[in-house]
């Protein structure tokens, strides 16, 4: 059993279900409030208790986040409280107001979705009309108040071969881009997810962009879901993979109080909930997520399994893992795995 | 340039294109040594990195929405 102690840094905080889209890949299949949600006050205490837990960032998402009439409160605690903080929106409430309570916030981030590179395709993917001109109009004033902006893409089969459009709008704007897969989780189809052979044109893409363009010109960096351990392309992530990190820096905290290491994994995974149990005790409980923090090399499975870069890599992406081979720590969507057979072909 | 670069190449390229890369933007966005060596001393300086904050073994750090601060080394203003 493990005797480490574990750090959350970084909490994914979904403060409401409720959301003013209805996105073809969203994990969460937001839109309608979640029973039960966090109050104020709740809110407020789990801040408290994430800071004595040695948080470092905490990101508000949604649903959207600017559709909790508190969300500027909660912003203001975490700031005050020392923490940094990210606030993750589909861009399509933002107007002056909330540009000026943004800039006394001060936050880490502001990100915004961007899955097209024409009205069409983000209106479609998005569900809603007129939202790629809502989206384009957000950037506008998040970068004119000088707020550290940053598009992050989802992609898939219908959107993804409008990167190279997406990039020439965002060259030169101080904005941060972030390209994920969509996966098979909450209402997105398998069909639509990208092919391997896809996956790694994006991820080509990736590095190309990077080689071409400066950081000041366009700081590109492919999501977690972007790896791993490629033998012919550089990495494309931020940061190095040392493997998926649910349970270990990172926890997810459900609207209604239920804690996960990542978000995007399924309510099995749901480690207790905070109206019932204290968070630092939920954190620090032994058995809890025991799926990263006892994990060894014969938690591997597939192709992973005989891979020389499994023990350290611990499979990929978790929540790609569960939700296309029902198995924890065998991600096929790794560049190490797609080389190896595009070389035996 | 061997088989096994030939191959790799012609397939990348194919690839490449897929998102309108002509052949030079695709070749040039392999791993260079210079790649490799930068990787390297990432890998250590944040295996070092998660000893230090939480002894008994490496971590890494998990980011959801990467931010303009996180292009400044090691994260400007994050720790």
């Amino acid at each position: 059993m493990s005797k480490r102690n574990y750090i959350p840094i970084s909490v994914v905080w979904e403060t409401t279900l409720n959301c003013n889209m209805k996105c073809m890949h969203c994990g969460s299949s937001a839109g309608n409030i979640r029973r039960n949600e966090l109050t104020t006050k709740e809110g407020l205490k789990l801040c408290e208790d994430l800071n004595k837990l040695g948080t470092r960032l905490i990101s508000l998402m949604g649903g959207e986040p600017f559709l909790r009439k508190d969300w500027h409160i909660f912003a203001h605690h975490i700031r005050d409280l020392g923490m940094n903080v990210t606030i993750m929106s589909n861009g399509l409430l933002i107007n002056e107001d909330i540009i000026s309570e943004l800039v006394k916030i001060d936050p880490y981030a502001v990100t915004i979705s961007l899955d097209g590179g024409t009205p069409q395709t983000h209106n479609a993917t998005r569900g809603v009309r007129a939202s790629f001109n809502r989206c384009i109009q957000s950037l506008d004033l998040l970068t004119k108040a000088n707020l550290p902006t940053t598009v992050i893409t989802t992609v898939h089969k219908q959107n993804f071969k409008e990167l190279p459009i997406i990039r020439d709008f965002l060259i030169n704007r101080g904005i941060a881009w972030q390209i994920q897969m969509a996966t098979p989780v909450g209402r997105f189809p398998k069909s639509l997810m990208l092919s391997q052979d896809e996956f790694y044109s994006v991820a080509i893409f990736i590095a190309s962009s990077r080689k071409n363009y400066s950081v000041k010109e366009l700081p590109i960096i492919g999501a977690h879901n972007f790896g791993y351990h490629s033998q012919i392309l550089p990495n494309i992530m931020l940061l190095p993979w040392i493997g998926c990190q649910a349970g270990l820096t990172a926890m997810g905290i459900q609207s209604d109080g239920g804690v996960q290491g990542c978000l995007s994994l399924p309510d099995k995974f749901i480690e207790g909930n905070i109206r019932k149990r204290n968070l630092i005790d939920i954190w620090n409980a032994p058995k809890s997520f025991s799926y990263n923090r006892n994990f060894t090399r014969d938690d591997l499975t597939g192709e992973c399994k005989n891979c020389r870069y499994g023990k350290r890599c611990k499979g990929g992406c978790f929540t790609v893992s569960t939700s296309l081979t029902g198995e924890n720590h065998g991600d096929p969507y790794c560049l190490h795995l797609i080389e190896k057979k595009m070389l035996s072909e | 340039m061997n088989a096994r670069t030939k191959k790799i190449n012609t397939k990348l390229t194919k690839l490449g294109q897929t998102l309108g890369l002509d052949e030079t933007d695709t070749l040039r966005a392999k791993r260079t040594t210079k790649n490799i060596v930068t990787l390297a001393l990432l890998t250590g300086a944040f295996m070092l990195l998660g000893h230090l904050m939480m002894p008994g073994g490496p971590v890494g750090l998990y980011y959801t929405g990467v931010s303009t601060k996180d292009f400044q080394i090691l994260f400007g203003g994050f720790f």
